[in-house]
């Protein structure tokens, strides 16, 4: 489909206008959705953590504005930063400062803890409109402009309305945020492609904060690097062959080096943890990481805690979690990608096979030398290089899981980062799909019905993810697609229920109901300091007080999670009874139970 | 026409029948309302020493809070199996089976969402004491024996609780026989998980180092067999890294036999023959042992059967 093809309104001819304002509507009401729906919520495990990071690194800001000389002392930035310092400092300190700013200052928020979460949903929704843009940019050079722009509106809510990213969107984590920079920073790094070398230093700056962000960001390289050699390694090779060194790293992309050279100084200057014995420092860092401990994950009725974990467990839980509409458009995209990349390389291959390996090259070299080079060229960017960079993305997203000894203990979260581009791929099918759609069904029709076909085609694949993303709230983790029969077929398959003991926010009117005056509460997985920030929020009473053992507890709370019976059962000892009461469930399965002694 | 021009169709197709499929699975199950709705139904059908039983297991929460302690008590939500149950009641949802479903069905009604049936168990083994009910009660003997010293502990009624959230012991009941030494040193009724993480009522019975631990029982009427099962908390066991532990079960001063646990084996029964102590009245004891005692967190059931 072309632009010759559709009779488009003026107002769409205004590209700038329109995608802004089609980008500002997305991160608005998405941004709009995440806030409104947060406040029965509760706070994960690991976001009590962050927040007590967080208020720490805040008294470093502002010993930084009182006194900026003692700021700089190593034993200051040491006592400010070594708090929860096996993580990077980034997304905290932004915490910190949205605490400070628009919870302290300026009120924004009526409950402390949004101020926090506050910085995912903003950097999801970020993403959310880079996505558009992306896909916009992407598609509109071979679908024209409106069935461009709606399939970019389409990968962009694809994204969007996977459940477990609009739950992992709500939350003081870093694991949106990763995703944010990922395509923030991949983005930058296509858009560098176009040539100049603002761009490649807007995506080396970019990276550096990634980095600073969550260790997903060791990845990015890899596929970066694959796919610069993908497309020009043939001439790459040629020129090294040659030894002409320095025309085979002009080859080598402005933004590869920008990543190489800013991104690190940028890691290092916005990490103040790493300003004094660095190479230590980093040297744990990596550690704790690489040598993380396993934690306890049910899949398919069986708790896993130590290797060889699952192979399967990656692939069938992106099938059990993300709609499957999405999946299979993003399947097409992905068969539509590797034919494109296969037959861009058929003349090479038929070289290979006749002239040999070396020979076989050379046409790649006049090509890329007596052309625009290839990663430049618009056609390119649209027909193989994006896509194949999208495929390249989720493959190293993944790859870490095709080992048997890589933790699985976060579910879908480890992966989430090949998310994006799964969507992308979706928005580039969904072009396919009103191409063949408009082929079979639409000639010889009247032009309403011709403009009217992408939309409903569009209300089609996005009406899926959105009632079942609205459907989820507040039980994100709970949350299985039918394809698994939904969240009661999960549980009878024996997949995880819920982890991090999040789901307090879900029974807090019921605990505040339940609980006499001053109890002892055991919260179970729910840390101190997310409990804390439930009662700052007003969500929970003041007067409750939260423990961590069962025994002298008048109230308990059950998390459910395969392994975790065991401290169900300490509570029936404990109460002389088995009868809760209350039970939180999503879709009748019981999620989270509460304790009252007899 | 050609049929391919046609498959695009697939995905709006899979659009719509996946909002169709989401709202069916998402309604199937019975809420809150309907459980609180059917507890009378089930009341009525509930006899006494009749199994209540849920499936699936999972739904099993929502059984216990509208049916409360009386109806499934933690003796039979945490039972050893079900073969001491002459009768049980299934609470089914989504059409699902559960352990009893292999026995004689007396009546099916079904009520709402739920499907109601009560079964007969073709061979019960009526259990005729349970010892781990007696160690409950104080109406049994705990002592430490090393070498050929012992060592009593003492029953105490109103002892601290203690227990150990995840990663820590099961909890040591308020009334339990405390041996001498640390907490866990302690002979009481607690529940341990099984290999399934499903919940076993069992008598805790962790040997010191380089020391027995008994539990002995008088004038117990003895039946055809003594049987029961074994365990360590799964959680503890699963790593498969323990020292075995053994039982012998004695009658008088004649040893049944030994049932060793090893690490990994889970709740692991074990059977011994009463034959000819049958319809008479002995002294029963228990004897638990281990190599080392680290982390050997043995917890067992016996029954008379």
């Amino acid at each position: 489909m072309s632009d010759a093809e559709v009779t488009t309104p003026a107002w769409w001819r205004r590209p700038w206008v329109i995608d802004w304002t089609i980008t500002l509507l997305l991160v608005v009401i998405y941004t709009g959705a995440l806030l409104n729906s947060v406040h029965n919520l509760g706070y994960a495990r690991d976001e009590g953590f962050y927040f007590e990071a967080a208020d720490t690194y805040r008294h470093w800001f502002a010993t930084l504005l009182d006194a900026p000389g003692n700021a700089f002392k190593q034993a200051t930035v040491d006592r400010y930063w070594r708090t929860n310092h096996e993580h990077p400092a980034l997304i905290k300190s932004l915490f910190a400062l949205s605490r400070a700013l628009l919870a302290d200052a300026v009120h924004l928020f009526r409950e402390p803890g949004t101020s926090y979460r506050f910085v995912g949903m903003a950097l999801t929704s970020g993403a959310v409109g880079v996505i558009y843009n992306w896909g916009r940019r992407a598609f509109v050079l071979t679908a024209g402009m409106v069935v461009g722009r709606i399939a970019a509106v389409v990968a962009a809510l694809s994204f969007a309305l996977m459940p477990q990213i609009f739950f992992h969107a709500h939350l003081a984590c870093f694991d949106m945020p990763i995703v944010a920079m990922w395509v923030f920073t991949s983005y930058a790094y296509w858009r560098s492609l176009e040539g100049g070398w603002r761009k490649a230093v807007v995506c080396g700056l970019l990276y550096g904060l990634m980095l600073n962000t969550k260790h997903n960001s060791w990845l990015l390289p890899f596929p970066l690097v694959a796919h610069c050699f993908w497309f020009r390694g043939a001439a790459l090779l040629v020129e090294l062959r040659k030894w002409r060194l320095l025309a085979a790293l002009k080859l080598i992309p402005a933004a590869l080096w920008a990543m190489l050279l800013i991104g690190p100084l940028v890691f290092f200057a916005t990490w103040p943890w790493i300003w004094f014995d660095t190479f230590r420092r980093l040297a744990e860092y990596v550690h704790f990481h690489t040598q993380h401990v396993y934690y306890n994950i049910e899949f398919l009725g069986e708790t896993y805690f130590e290797p060889p974990f699952p192979r399967s467990y990656a692939p069938l839980m992106t099938l059990a979690t993300v709609p499957a509409v999405t999946l299979c458009l993003a399947a097409w995209g992905t068969g539509r990608a590797i034919l494109a990349e296969l037959r861009a390389k058929a003349d090479w291959l038929g070289a290979l096979r006749r002239d040999g390996f070396w020979r076989s090259l050379e046409p790649e070299l006049q090509a890329t030398e007596s052309a625009a080079p290839p990663l430049s060229s618009a056609p390119a960017r649209s027909e193989r290089s994006t896509a194949g960079l999208w495929l390249l993305f989720i493959l190293s997203s993944y790859a870490p899981w095709f080992s048997n000894a890589s933790p699985i203990f976060g579910g879908t979260k480890h992966w989430t980062t090949a998310y994006p581009f799964i969507a992308l791929l979706a928005g580039s099918a969904f072009v396919a799909l009103c191409t063949a759609a408009r082929a079979t069904f639409v000639e010889g029709v009247e032009s309403v019905a011709q403009r009217a076909l992408p939309f409903a085609l569009c209300a089609c694949v996005l009406i899926s993810p959105l009632v079942i993303t609205w459907h989820s709230h507040p039980w994100g983790l709970s949350t299985y697609t039918p394809i698994v029969g939904g969240a009661p077929g999960a549980a009878t398959l024996g997949l995880n229920r819920s982890f991090w003991g999040y789901t307090t926010g879900a029974i807090q009117d019921e605990i505040n109901e339940q609980s006499p005056r001053g109890a002892k509460v055991f919260v179970h997985d729910t840390a101190l300091q997310s409990w804390q920030m439930l009662v700052k929020d007003g969500r929970v009473r003041s007067d409750l007080r939260p423990q961590l053992g069962v025994a002298t507890s008048k109230i308990a709370i059950y998390h459910h999670e395969q392994h975790m019976s065991r401290v169900e059962h300490q509570i029936w000892v404990d109460y002389g009874s088995v009868k809760p009461v209350d039970v939180g469930t999503f879709d009748g399965v019981p999620v989270i139970w509460l304790y009252k002694r007899p | 026409m050609k049929f391919t021009r046609w498959i695009w169709v697939a995905i709006p197709v899979i659009g719509v029948f996946e909002v169709a499929a989401h709202a069916y699975f998402a309604a199937r199950p019975p809420k809150t309302k309907d459980w609180d709705a059917v507890a009378k139904k089930v009341n009525d059908l509930v006899t006494p020493g009749m199994l209540v039983i849920v499936a699936p297991h999972w739904a099993e929460p929502e059984a216990r809070r509208v049916l409360g302690d009386s109806v499934l008590t933690l003796e039979d939500v945490a039972r050893p199996d079900e073969t001491g149950y002459a009768k049980a009641l299934e609470i089914s949802i989504l059409g699902q089976d559960s352990a009893v479903s292999g026995w004689h069905r007396l009546s099916e009604t079904q009520s709402g969402k739920f499907r109601l049936r009560v079964f007969e168990n073709p061979k019960p083994a009526p259990v005729l004491v349970d010892l781990v009910e007696l160690v409950q009660k104080g109406q049994a003997r705990a002592s430490s024996v090393r070498g050929k010293d012992a060592v009593d502990c003492r029953w105490s009624v109103n002892a601290r609780v203690e227990n150990g959230a995840l990663s820590g012991h099961p909890t040591f009941p308020k009334t339990r026989f405390e041996c001498e030494g640390e907490a866990w040193h302690m002979v009481g009724a607690t529940v341990i998980e099984d290999e399934h993480y499903l919940p076993r009522r069992c008598i805790w019975a962790q040997p010191a180092e380089g020391e027995k631990t008994i539990v002995h029982f008088e004038h117990v009427t003895l039946g055809e067999r003594i049987t029961g099962y074994g365990a360590l908390p799964f959680f503890l066991e699963r790593e498969a890294h323990g020292t075995p532990v053994d039982l012998e079960v004695l009658v008088d001063d004649d040893s049944l036999g030994r049932f060793r646990h090893s690490d990994g084996e889970g709740w692991k029964g074990f059977e011994f023959s009463t034959e000819k102590y049958r319809g008479q009245t002995h002294e029963l004891e228990f004897r638990v042992s281990s190599k080392r005692s680290r982390q050997r967190e043995f917890c067992f059931q016996a029954a008379v059967r």
